[in-house]
């Protein structure tokens, strides 16, 4: 999969720009507070329709403007296609365009298919289950388009769920209710259990070989519920109830699971070091990356933000050099001078580059690498 | 109240109209003259004042019993449960139906505030409590959503006790199409529901 283009006009502090990123390596490059991570942002948001850091519709739209709209090229290697994908914002709402032609998420999610790593990124493992819940979600979605009606369809029923607890509605009204939230929280356990358990040995892997000396890694899945099946949720939901209605919400389901990270026994939150946790997101954003390039027969972009920032310069060149031997297509941003950036990346085919200054984007350059560099 | 703004206000009123769409209509019947006008707004008033419930289905009709349910080339056993009068509407234009039904007019949405209280599920359990009646199955139309399919279950735990044969409607994909066409979570649901030959 290759981003050709990608053009955004009135989105965040750009006015009208287009980033042509070339067939490997593109970097973004500028000082800080000039666009640089909106524009990685915007890309994301073809790929994933929701924006890198929580943040109302409304602010996406160029303060002042009415309306905001994301376009992107990509060709597709499978079937040798190209795409026109394009986003429109306008107040809170949104509309979305495969070819021209207005689709549906489901239709449109998987047009672009992106990774992204950036410094939020390392707080994975530290920080609340949500967010590690979103990490799975994300992975699954891009690999089954299904997951994101299903998890659309849980979400619903689940917060209709809710209003009935509080209402002490009847039995019977929770009762159908609870069916669908077992039917369709069966489908998520189950796509996230698999997940873990194809992921959780390459991870390891991977870990290990960063690492040096590593501690021994163990990763699953902490679900509340035993068994993934339908009968099993329906049948604790049926037992929670009673506490269920006292609370208000909901106490079991894939909501309240979380994905457990240990070292050497210990959890992963509690236990690692600083550089431990960077060396396991490391890991688990690699892994993420193969694991998807196995699943569309074909790399995923990679879009990294400023992480020459947050990972040493061992690491930064381990990250580039799996990433270009899975042949995809990486855009990042650095606040690096560009002379230093193929060092930096340890890099060794030709770079391209744009620079962002105040919402601007500059035409693409191409930065050519005058030696083979030491490999990493 | 100038009368042209207040006519636009009122037309703006409908479902997916909006202040353009309510200013094109409102010149379009000043255009076309009173007798259009007066047309209008006695269909209008006739429509509202004459046409109910239907007794027995709930359908919309200006009779007592519906011309569905008065059809005695209708067979009384079975009875298709939907969501809207639009729905029956759109099962009666297949032709393919010979049975009858009855009309929920909506599902029950608890973000919405809409219970089963709210909509004709009294009415459907009186009816098919009568001891007359001759219903053996129950066929539950209501759409796929989450409203649609809590709705379908929610009834069929109320119906399966007193003997009745409950059925669900199908859902895949659609006939006449490519399944090239066809958007990714329909094809998943068919395959779901996949049937042996």
């Amino acid at each position: 999969m290759r981003l050709l283009q990608a053009q955004f006009t009135d989105f965040r502090n750009f006015v009208d720009a287009t980033v042509t990123p070339g067939e490997s390596l593109s970097a973004l490059v500028g000082p800080n507070g000039q666009g640089k991570t909106n524009a990685i942002e915007a890309i994301y948001m073809v790929a994933a329709l929701r924006p890198l850091r929580a943040v109302q519709r409304r602010a996406l739209i160029r303060s002042g403007c009415q309306n905001a709209a994301i376009k992107a090229q990509v060709h597709h290697e499978q079937t040798g296609l190209v795409h026109d994908l394009e986003i429109v914002f306008r107040g809170k709402t949104r509309r979305l365009l495969r070819d021209a032609k207005e689709v549906s998420a489901i239709d449109f999610l998987g047009g672009l298919v992106a990774v992204s790593f950036t410094p939020d990124d390392l707080q994975l493992a530290k920080g609340s289950p949500e967010a590690r819940r979103r990490f799975l979600d994300r992975a699954l979605l891009n690999a089954r388009p299904t997951y994101l009606r299903r998890a659309l369809r849980y979400g619903k029923a689940m917060r209709d769920r809710n209003r009935l607890l509080q209402q002490q509605a009847s039995d019977e009204e929770l009762t159908a209710f609870d069916s669908i939230l077992a039917e369709e929280g069966s489908y998520i356990l189950r796509a996230r259990g698999e997940y873990v358990h194809r992921l959780a040995p390459k991870l390891i892997e991977r870990f290990q070989a960063i690492g040096q000396p590593a501690p021994n890694l163990a990763v699953r899945y902490a679900s509340s519920l035993g068994e993934h099946t339908v009968e099993a949720l329906m049948d604790r939901l049926t037992a929670n109830r009673p506490v269920d209605r006292r609370r208000g919400s909901t106490s079991v389901g894939p909501h309240r699971d979380d994905l457990v990270f240990e070292l050497d026994g210990a959890l992963a939150k509690e236990r690692a070091s600083q550089g431990q946790h960077r060396a396991l997101i490391l890991a688990l954003k690699l892994v993420e990356l193969e694991d998807l390039t196995e699943t569309l027969q074909e790399p995923p972009i990679l879009l990294l933000d400023d992480m020459s920032s947050e990972l040493d310069a061992a690491r930064t060149r381990q990250l580039f050099h799996c990433v270009q031997s899975l042949q995809g297509q990486v855009i990042l941003t650095s606040t690096h001078q560009p002379e230093h950036l193929p060092t930096i990346l340890g890099h060794r085919r030709e770079l391209v580059l744009q620079r962002v200054h105040a919402g601007t984007m500059s035409p693409a350059e191409q930065l050519f690498v005058p030696q083979p560099l030491e490999s990493p | 109240m100038d009368p042209l703004a207040r006519l636009i206000q009122v037309l703006g009123r409908f479902p997916g109209v909006g202040e353009k769409t309510a200013t094109r209509l409102a010149f379009f019947i000043l255009r076309q003259g009173s007798e259009f006008a007066r047309d209008l707004a006695q269909a209008v008033v006739e429509a509202t004042e004459k046409v109910g419930y239907c007794r027995r289905c709930q359908n919309l009709t200006d009779i007592e019993v519906c011309m569905i349910c008065a059809d005695t080339r209708r067979d009384p056993n079975l009875l298709c449960v939907v969501e809207q009068v639009q729905d029956l509407r759109a099962i009666e234009r297949s032709r393919e139906y010979r049975g009858t039904y009855h009309v929920l007019h909506g599902a029950i949405a608890p973000l919405d505030g809409v219970g089963p209280d709210d909509i004709k599920v009294k009415e459907l359990l009186a009816r098919l409590s009568q001891e007359n009646q001759e219903v053996q199955e129950v066929i539950l139309a209501t759409n796929p959503s989450v409203e649609g399919e809590a709705t379908a279950l929610y009834i069929q735990r109320l119906l399966s006790p007193m003997g009745f044969k409950v059925s669900r409607i199908a859902s895949g994909l659609p006939m006449g199409s490519d399944i090239e066409y066809v958007d990714a979570a329909t094809i998943a649901q068919a395959l779901v529901g996949r049937r042996l030959l």
